[in-house]
């Protein structure tokens, strides 16, 4: 066995050897367990998506969510209790991205876990001091005009960009625009997709 | 100067590093069991914040923190803080991760949950000195311990964004100490080529960075 194979083999260990002992000592019960796993992992950048699409679609909507994203949340059924999350839209001047160079903050009650890229070193070191140059490793170039805001997530709030609704998404549902919207748009490092076709 | 000595393992911001792995794969099933387990430990009473789990993660020290991945790393402070806590031993942890269970001492009753302060002992938060628009400058000191405040803002000027409101101070929470009174946090922007004399982008692309109170001077 290789040294390599012996570390992963430890945290799986370490990680069930935790469960056993907390569940002997009455931290919590397997059950209790078992459903905290279910609905953590059942989250997604799915419920971000749905925030996105009724922003689009309601300026209402949009102004609270914009005012207070937990609360705007909660207001569609996404049970996240008190979140302090600070939603940043991109507009025709602006590009927000979010980072966390200290650790990986990053709104799971709502979102998750995030992607591997998002607690990457490379990225965590980098998109604070060539924000461009990383965008571009994911496909993403910004015209001229627009300004790079990259949001250093390093306390208690926690952030999602609401991206450009994408050029002939009109007439399109609030299903069909959420679909639209990938996890990378909703930290910035990419686009939401162009409808009926491949990440623009 | 042996400046590269001075930064903490995990304050990564500004580092050369090379190209952002893109290979998004499925978690592990134990790191998805890891999750929910974090999530519990937290709630369970014991007192065991985020930012003790971040601590650990911090003293890993060189070599460590960048060997091992991320829910690695996420594990280890988790079994830490419940060292750390006396909720489990080491000796238990050895035992059950050698699957070699020591019931006896396992079973152990379970320990009363700490008692969260009374509501007369709650200090006051600090009173909030900066308002959205304010000019500050980021301390420029070194300290040990768990901090907040990326080294790469350190003695950098820049504009308040927007108060944020009171929290319990986290360089006191990741020790166990309950942080109180709460103190002010901010949102700061600053000017990206006024982080990095060598800034190639856009001069007037930002960084906003969460600072609190006791980390800002004014400055006119």
């Amino acid at each position: 066995m290789n040294q390599d194979e012996d570390v992963k083999g430890y945290y799986r260990r370490m990680q069930s050897a935790v469960e056993e002992l907390l569940i002997l000592k009455g931290l919590f019960s397997r059950a209790e367990l078992e459903k905290e796993i279910t609905s953590f992992n059942s989250r997604s950048y799915v419920r971000g998506a749905l925030m996105v699409a009724r922003a689009w679609l309601d300026p209402e909507y949009k102004d609270r969510m914009l005012a207070d994203g937990g609360g705007a949340a909660n207001e569609i059924g996404l049970g996240v209790g008190k979140l302090p999350l600070i939603v940043v839209e991109n507009t025709a001047s602006v590009h927000n991205v979010i980072v966390c160079t200290l650790c990986s903050c990053y709104p799971r009650s709502l979102l998750g876990m995030p992607p591997h890229w998002y607690v990457s070193t490379e990225y965590r070191s980098r998109v604070v001091r060539e924000p461009r140059a990383v965008l571009a490793e994911f496909g993403t170039s910004l015209p001229d005009p627009i300004d790079i805001r990259v949001h250093d997530s390093t306390a208690d709030m926690r952030y999602m960009v609401l991206p450009l609704r994408p050029p002939s998404s009109e007439g399109l549902s609030e299903e069909e625009l959420a679909a639209l919207v990938t996890c990378d748009s909703l930290m910035g490092v990419s686009q939401p997709r162009a409808p009926g076709g491949a990440p623009r | 100067m042996k400046r590269i000595s001075l930064r903490a393992v995990h304050d990564v911001g500004g580092l050369p590093s090379g190209p952002v792995p893109r290979d998004e794969h499925a978690e592990e099933e134990w790191a998805l069991r890891k999750n929910g387990l974090r999530q519990l430990v937290i709630r369970s009473g014991r007192g065991i914040t985020l930012d003790e789990l971040r601590r650990h993660v911090e003293q890993l020290g060189h070599g460590s923190y960048e060997a091992l991945e991320y829910s690695e790393r996420a594990m280890h402070a988790v079994a830490m803080a419940l060292i750390e806590h006396g909720v489990i031993t080491i000796e238990e942890l050895a035992a059950f991760v050698a699957s070699a269970p020591h019931p006896g001492s396992a079973s152990a009753a379970a320990m009363p949950p700490k008692a969260a302060p009374s509501a007369s002992s709650v200090p006051s938060p600090v009173t909030p000195l900066f308002q959205a628009g304010d000019q500050v400058r980021v301390k420029h000191v070194i300290v040990p311990g768990h901090v907040r405040t990326p080294l790469y803002c350190r003695g950098k000027v820049g504009t308040v964004e927007r108060f944020c409101g009171t929290f319990a101070n986290p360089e006191e929470l990741a020790y166990g100490r309950p942080g109180l009174p709460k103190v002010p946090l901010y949102r700061v922007r600053f000017l990206s080529r006024g982080l990095w004399e060598d800034y190639r982008e856009k001069q007037d692309d930002v960084v906003e960075i969460e600072i609190f109170q006791h980390w800002l001077e004014p400055h006119r």
